[in-house]
């Protein structure tokens, strides 16, 4: 091979290399890391599983900062490697979130479906005592206010359904926990005050 | 910019050697196209310039100085480079690009460690939950960032010895000193709510207990009354929300049973309060009816409404006292027919009715609705207190079968059996039965 020859070769590798230098910002993961993290704070991530929601936001920030960071190097010298890394590991955190999201928010729901059921049950429960309570001693008042609370829970209760149907499964869960909790305090109180009187 | 400088001082550097070179022409053209984004118009000159890319890469077919090639054919309407400019070239391409680079270097830079450091505060902030705890720093902080990349980006836009990160630099400061503020109030906050949650859940599930004793005789509305059974599940809610380590939530709902139980109290304790305005006239009546019985030396009635008690006075002493179940909405005075309200003010009993007469083991029929009865309820009726279609009501007794331990009637004073055989005993034809709303100043067991 001729010096001239050889000129050529490294005159087009120079050109090559120009060329290569001048490397484009990622703007298309840089999208999909941002669309990814929308659709997983879309689907409720960063209330459900937020440090991992946290972790992806972080990334994306990283990953511009240090877009920015190649922006302001000499076009020669602009490496985006690491920009890219980063908005993949950004887009798979927040896919990451997005269903785990879905597999919380599907075992939450379960969960709430079976506290409606519960709930009705121990309202049963809760009817049938109150009719067995004594009326005596302990006062038609109290049984009165027990109905009262009973009602107030039903009526709380009653939303749980149009919660689940929208979404809140947490605000249904922690709704139908307290409803139940509630119902079993009554319970309790009416098997103490039917006790009571069987003992008497 | 860069490309095109580059660009230009090659093309200058070639124009003037006017070496020939072997490159094709349409390469050439292409590359220099492809180089010149800003479409520089290639000089004339650059036309007579004379290339052979193939031939430099192939030495068997090189042709130096321009001349034909072994097919002898020249390519028509084709630029040529002169030999010594490819290597002029490759010498002044590195050493442009290399002057530029040490330009580009020498400019100003990024403050990258305070962009850094403001990113890093930011998670901090976000990850001590600033988002919802300390709101207002967290989301200033978050403009600031998104304010930064932006002014960083326009920077960057500009030929680098134009570039100015003084801005860039004082919003990455402002992030990450905002930033950490949000941190630290975060953290604070949230330490706060660890203690202060169950605090709060105790005391407000004493309050509810507390607050039920009270209202257990009262008949309070059922608005009310749902809500604080309301507010008593969101203390649950809560429970389940801490549990769950939501504190916020927990926090909350804690707010907003407080809330609810406050707006509860507050009706409770304005009812109580109007209720009670009427104080001094009832212990008037009260003092008046004593004063009768003991002028008149004959038996008089007094109802108290909020202890549930039935005072017989005989010459002016109290004779007996027996527990009295009342209308299912006593508190407040009779308006209209099925108020279930026993009504308040002073009467005398029109009849007497043995067992034979009523359901209700006796019965002593007072004379409800009296002649201040009929000017209230018409003025009420007139001023549009109560429907048109109202009826005043009647039949007011105070009758046996009480003992329920609730208050029952529709407006009547139910005793005991035992209880009415004693004030049917007593009772006659014009004795005066005086209902008033307490003696008690104040309703003090009954305060919120």
């Amino acid at each position: 091979m001729s010096v001239k020859s050889l000129l050529s070769l490294v005159a087009v590798i120079l050109v090559m290399a120009f060329m290569a230098g001048c490397a484009k910002p990622p703007q298309a993961d840089l999208d999909a890391a941002k669309a990814a993290l929308e659709a997983a704070k879309a689907v409720g991530a960063d209330r459900y599983v937020a440090d991992v929601f946290n972790a992806a936001q972080d990334s994306l920030n990283a990953a511009n900062t240090e877009i920015e960071a190649q922006n302001s190097k000499f076009a020669l010298g602009r490496n985006y490697k690491k920009a890219q890394a980063l908005l993949a590991a950004a887009t798979r955190l927040a896919n990451e979130a997005k269903d785990k999201t879905a597999a919380r928010k599907e075992e939450v729901k379960a969960e709430a479906l079976k506290l409606i059921e519960d709930v009705k049950v121990a309202l049963k429960d809760a009817g049938k005592l109150i009719k067995r309570a004594p009326r005596g001693k302990e006062g038609r008042a109290a049984i009165d206010a027990m109905q009262a609370e009973l009602k107030a829970v039903e009526t709380s209760v009653a939303e749980a359904p149009a919660l689940i149907e929208s979404g809140d499964y947490i605000t249904a869960h922690d709704r139908l926990q307290a409803g139940l909790a509630k119902v079993n305090s009554i319970i309790d109180e009416l098997k103490q005050a039917i006790a009571k009187k069987a003992g008497r | 910019m860069i490309i095109h400088d580059a660009t230009r001082l090659i093309v200058n550097i070639s124009r003037r050697l006017r070496k020939v070179l072997t490159i094709p022409c349409r390469s050439l053209k292409t590359w220099f196209q492809a180089l010149n984004p800003f479409a520089l118009k290639i000089p004339a000159s650059l036309k007579s310039l004379q290339v052979r890319f193939f031939r430099c890469l192939r030495p068997d077919r090189l042709s130096p100085g321009g001349k034909k090639s072994a097919a002898g054919k020249r390519h028509p309407g084709t630029v040529f480079l002169k030999i010594p400019a490819l290597k002029i070239c490759l010498i002044a391409v590195p050493a442009v690009s290399g002057l530029l680079a040490i330009l580009a270097s020498l400019g100003p830079s990024p403050p990258l460690k305070t962009i850094s450091q403001s990113r890093i505060a930011l998670h901090g902030a976000r990850q001590s939950m600033g988002e919802i705890l300390a709101p207002d720093l967290f989301y200033s902080a978050e403009r600031r960032w998104e304010n930064l990349l932006s002014e960083w980006n326009r920077q960057n836009q500009k030929w680098f010895p134009a570039r100015d990160y003084q801005e860039v630099f004082k919003l990455a400061v402002e992030t990450r000193d905002i930033a950490g503020r949000c941190r630290e109030k975060s953290m604070l906050a949230g330490d706060s709510l660890k203690i202060r949650i169950p605090a709060e859940t105790a005391a407000l599930e004493k309050e509810i207990r507390q607050f039920k004793t009270r209202i257990r005789e009262l008949p309070i509305p059922e608005p009310s009354r749902k809500r604080y059974v309301r507010a008593e599940l969101m203390i649950l809610e809560s429970r389940s929300a801490w549990q769950r380590q939501d504190h916020v939530r927990s926090a909350g709902l804690l707010k907003s049973a407080r809330t609810l139980l406050g707006q509860t109290g507050q009706e409770v304790s304005g009812r109580l309060r109007a209720y009670f305005s009427n104080l001094t006239a009832w212990r008037e009546m009260a003092d008046e009816t004593v004063a009768w019985s003991r002028i008149n030396r004959d038996a008089a009635i007094l109802v108290d409404k909020l202890a549930h008690q039935c005072r017989i006075y005989r010459d002016g002493i109290l004779a007996a006292e027996f527990p009295v179940e009342l209308g299912a909405n006593w508190m407040g005075h009779k308006r209209m027919r099925g108020d279930r309200a026993t009504p308040e003010g002073r009467y005398r009993v029109m009849g007497k009715k043995s067992d034979c007469d009523t359901p209700y083991h006796k019965a002593l029929q007072i004379d409800y609705p009296n002649r201040e009865d009929l000017l209230r309820f018409e003025d009420d009726k007139q001023r549009g207190r109560l429907p048109r279609n109202a009826d005043i009501g009647g039949s007011i007794e105070i009758h046996g079968g009480g003992g329920r331990k609730a208050d029952w009637t529709n407006g009547c004073i139910a005793l005991q059996n035992g209880d009415m055989d004693v004030l049917f005993e007593w009772a006659r034809p014009g004795t005066p039965v005086t209902i008033i709303g307490s003696l008690n100043p104040g309703g003090q067991p009954l305060r919120f």
